[in-house]
């Protein structure tokens, strides 16, 4: 089924060569309403990336200010007011614990 | 460099391989300010210039606890991410990224060369999925019933053991779409990987903020590479169709690949 069964799976991006031209699928993709894909874009999923990920570089007016942590902060804070009245739905811990990174 | 407090600064989307900036003049980016592009030394940073009191330390601290204020900045950010991708080869940003002036911009291209050259070789070409998995009790079999429900004691029993016993049946419920869905995670995982360069995790999302029923066990990100991007959409649409009951499998994307443009930082030489 795929091109790389048997592949060493890697947790970090390897850097392979790319051709430098863009493909048309991409555009394709990106621009066109394809079938498999979801572009309903939640303000959640927008905020995992657009905050915690992409290229940190400094700029002049960031560096104290864009600190994911205070971002963190006041997304738990909207959390945790809609939050307050209903209790944990778990007693024991969560049986996933596990798998959810903190 | 001097600049007043009515200075233009420079708000940055994303930095990209030199391409033709005409497609940019039609779009508005944050704020509703106009996009440009700042090439320098085969570079190309896509920028909006914005007033310096917009994007300041103090205004920045008193916006970010305005979720309407940070929703307009994020889908702005995005759309203008997003309009660049089928254009170049480029990595996005973190939110707000601010210079004071266009001159701090090349600057900054020239300091940080290595780290865009790098992700620009590797993010070239790749598009990122989204993938989440949910265990939601709720949805297996008959409804719950409310544990305080004093109807459902079977013939003999006492209210209070007929209540202790339907909550047993709704922990082991739980505890049995729990199971489901750890397995889950491992069988999607492992068949997406297949066509995945990489994976990233984000933190499980709060179904307050998100308002998705059920219980969020898998938030993360996949690096695919186009050509491999319609098997992994026909195999990530398989394992959302075959997904066990008590258990929902969601796609999204392509986005630019946000959740793997930093993560080369590590290897760079402080």
């Amino acid at each position: 089924m795929s091109r790389a069964a048997g592949r060493e799976r890697p947790d970090l991006p390897l850097p392979l060569p790319r051709a430098p031209e863009r493909p048309e699928s991409l555009a394709r993709m990106l621009d066109e309403d394809h079938p498999l894909v979801n572009r309903e874009l939640s303000l959640v999923d927008l905020l995992d990336r657009v905050l915690a990920k992409g290229v940190v570089i400094t700029g002049d007016l960031t560096v104290s200010i864009a600190d994911v942590d205070l971002v963190r902060i006041s997304l738990r804070a909207l959390v945790s007011s809609v939050n307050e009245n209903v209790p944990s739905p778990w007693e024991h811990g969560h049986p996933l614990s596990g798998w959810i990174r903190e | 460099m001097s600049v007043d407090e009515g200075a233009l600064a420079r708000y940055v989307y994303a930095v990209a391989r030199p391409f033709d900036p005409a497609p940019l003049a039609g779009l508005t980016g944050v704020g509703g300010h106009p996009v440009e592009a700042v090439a320098h030394r085969g570079l190309l940073a896509v920028v909006s210039p914005v007033p310096l009191r917009e994007f300041d330390e103090a205004a920045l601290k008193a916006k970010l606890e305005d979720l309407g204020w940070l929703e307009r900045v994020a889908r702005a950010h995005h759309a203008v991410v997003d309009a660049v991708m089928p254009l170049a080869a480029a990595v996005p940003l973190r939110l707000a990224t601010v210079y004071r002036g266009e001159e701090r911009v090349r600057a900054a291209l020239d300091e940080d060369r290595a780290v865009f050259e790098r992700a620009l070789d590797r993010l070239s070409g790749r598009l990122e999925f989204g993938v989440k998995i949910y265990a939601d009790p709720g949805s297996r079999g008959e409804p719950e019933p409310a544990p305080a429900a004093p109807a459902g004691a079977e013939p003999g029993e006492s209210p209070g053991r007929a209540y202790l016993r339907r909550r047993r049946e709704q922990r082991r419920r739980r505890d049995d779409s729990w199971q489901v869905a750890a397995a889950l995670v491992e069988r999607v995982d492992a068949a997406l990987r297949e066509w995945a360069d990489a994976m990233a995790r984000h933190r499980p999302q709060d179904a307050a903020l998100s308002k998705a029923p059920g219980e969020n066990v898998l938030n993360a990100a996949y690096l695919v590479a186009e050509d491999d991007a319609e098997g992994f959409l026909r195999t990530a649409a398989r394992l959302r169709d075959e997904a066990p009951e008590g258990t929902r499998v969601e796609v999204s994307g392509p986005w630019a690949p946000y959740s793997f443009a930093g993560l080369d930082r590590a290897g760079e030489p402080a």
